[in-house]
């Protein structure tokens, strides 16, 4: 492997323990890797795992019980102002408009209300969301929403863009939709991206590289590199090379549930 | 139409209401008031003691011009906007404190609802012992009527905030300033508002009745006074004059509730 560059985010066997009702519970365990800079990177993994938990500490949210996560050589203790995050939640701020939602960020950086605002109706225009400027949250759609949310974290050019399941709470059509529309907006920023799904073809369809985690005690399973061509348009994600893929990811997660169920058959005879 | 069409079928529309909804409720007032007249002249009101409304009219400009009536006014009026502002203060901040260390909170919770259930006004006499006739003991007692739910709502309000905008906070690294300008107070305004509107209405009801019990002056004294000297008229034009107060003072909270929400235009 070569070394880490600049824009490189590391995960140094990171490690979490939780201290729940006196018993600990190791949620991530020895996980490593790199996120090279403007790559799109996939955690997949069931729920529970340890998945979000793993991107907090990535974003300095929350330290984890051992190792570390670094960025260009400096370690992250802490929120940076160069990463943003999109959360699964709805996260827009009801009472705002569109237009401040996105300025939001900037705002708190201190940015002046003039720049401010066209940066953030220029942002809107990438997302697919002019015309909207003046709307309020909850006068649109779920999948708008959430592009509302993209466009808060991208206006602040970060050097990492961390989503925690970002389309969980879309419908399945939104979800397609949205997953499309944000990798025409990541080809257009090639910001490095960390993305957190427990869908096999959305992580696929999407990313570089697919991160998988086993379950509890997490750690990184297998990274597999998905070579398809970029942009990923309608023939290639039709294309029998996204299957094998899609097949190949399955094949990971059928062997590590049927060993997970192999060990609680063992410990209930 | 589409055969297909999965949206969920209209209700019928009503036909459009010809009277503006104001214009129906000024007719609902009057009808009332010409009933109560009716009542009156009719002789069926006689054992109550109440007087028509057409003589409460006619001695409304004598009250509303004598000097007397306003100082009342302006005393019961002063010593609610004072019990009303501690209580904002204290139930605020009170509020903010227990929502920020839920163990506290958790442990005083029985107590701050029960408090909401106690009449406060059964110290009243306690605190006239205590600080002597005057507005000292009337704005304490208000205080303490109006604090519990102003505090009670604001620890919900605080408390309720959503995980993700408390993360959102956090990653766009706001200080604790900007989280609370930005973030916090906003999202807590909508029970926040009630709740201040709420400790109002506890304030006055509670300035009031104190007045009424033991003071030397304010509205509710003077109604207990013209009471006791059977003075109907009197009263009750003092009594519309507190009710017409008491609805103004809570048109303006709701219009600085309209202004400060923008969310609901
Ligand atoms: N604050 C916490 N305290 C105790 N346990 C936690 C906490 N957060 C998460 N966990 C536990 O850690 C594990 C991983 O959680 P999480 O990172 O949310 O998983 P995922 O995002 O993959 O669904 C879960 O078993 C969860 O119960
Ligand atoms: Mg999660």
């Amino acid at each position: 492997m070569s070394a880490p560059g600049a824009g490189d985010v590391v995960m140094d066997a990171v490690t979490m323990t939780y201290h729940s009702q006196g018993r600990p519970t190791v949620a991530i365990q020895n996980a490593s890797g790199t996120i090279g800079r403007g790559r799109f990177v996939s955690i997949l993994g069931p729920s529970g795992c340890g998945k979000s938990t793993l991107l907090d500490i990535v974003a300095g949210l929350t330290a984890p019980t051992s190792g570390q996560v670094r960025i260009g050589g400096e370690r992250v203790t802490a929120p940076r102002r160069d990463f943003a995050m999109v959360f699964q939640d709805d996260s827009t701020l009801h009472w705002r408009t569109v237009l401040d939602n996105v300025a939001l960020g900037l705002e708190v950086a201190g940015v002046p209300k003039a720049e401010r605002r066209a940066r953030a109706y220029d942002m809107l225009g990438l997302v697919g969301l002019r015309g909207f400027e003046n709307h309020r949250p909850r006068q649109l759609s779920g999948g708008m929403r959430q592009r509302v949310a993209i466009a808060r974290a991208l206006v602040m050019e970060p050097a990492m863009l961390l989503m925690d399941e970002p389309f969980g709470a879309l419908d399945q059509q939104t979800r397609t939709l949205v997953g499309i529309e944000l990798l025409r907006i990541w080809e257009e920023t090639r910001t490095s991206v960390l993305f957190v799904t427990h869908d096999i073809r959305e992580a696929v369809t999407l990313s570089d590289e697919v991160w998988v985690m086993s379950r509890r005690p997490s750690t990184i399973l297998d990274v597999v590199r998905i070579d398809l061509p970029r942009p990923r348009d309608a023939e290639v994600l039709r294309g029998p090379e996204f299957e094998t893929y899609v097949n190949g990811l399955w094949d990971v997660i059928q062997a590590e549930v049927a060993s997970a169920m192999r060990e609680q058959e063992r410990a209930a005879s | 139409m589409s055969v297909l069409n999965l949206d969920r079928p209209r209700p019928p529309a009503r036909p459009a209401l010809r009277v503006p909804a104001w214009a129906a409720r000024a007719a609902l007032a009057a009808a009332l008031l010409a009933a109560w007249q009716l009542a009156v002249a009719s002789g069926a009101a006689a054992s109550a003691g109440v007087p028509a409304p057409l003589e409460c009219l006619r001695r409304l400009p004598e009250v509303l011009g004598g000097a007397r009536f306003w100082s009342d006014a302006a005393r019961s009026l002063l010593t609610t906007a004072e019990a009303f502002a501690a209580a904002a203060l204290a139930g605020l901040a009170g509020g903010a404190v227990l929502a920020r260390f839920p163990l506290v909170a958790k442990i005083l919770e029985p107590y701050l609802v029960g408090a909401y259930a106690v009449p406060v006004v059964v110290f009243y006499p306690t605190f006239l012992v205590v600080f002597g006739l005057g507005t000292v003991p009337i704005v304490l007692t208000a205080f303490l009527m109006a604090v519990v739910p102003v505090l009670l709502t604001t620890m919900v309000a605080l408390g309720e905030l959503r995980p993700a905008h408390r993360k959102l906070a956090r990653s766009l690294c706001c200080t604790r300033g900007q989280a609370a300008r930005l973030i916090l107070l906003p999202s807590a305004l909508p029970l926040l508002l009630p709740g201040l509107k709420l400790g109002f209405v506890y304030a006055m009801a509670a300035t009031v009745g104190a007045e009424f019990i033991v003071a030397d002056a304010g509205l509710g004294f003077r109604i207990g006074e013209l009471y006791r000297n059977f003075e109907a008229v009197d009263m009750y034009v003092h009594i519309i004059v507190m009710i017409a107060f008491a609805v103004g003072c809570n048109s303006l909270f709701n219009l600085v509730e309209r202004i400060v929400r923008r969310d609901l235009t």
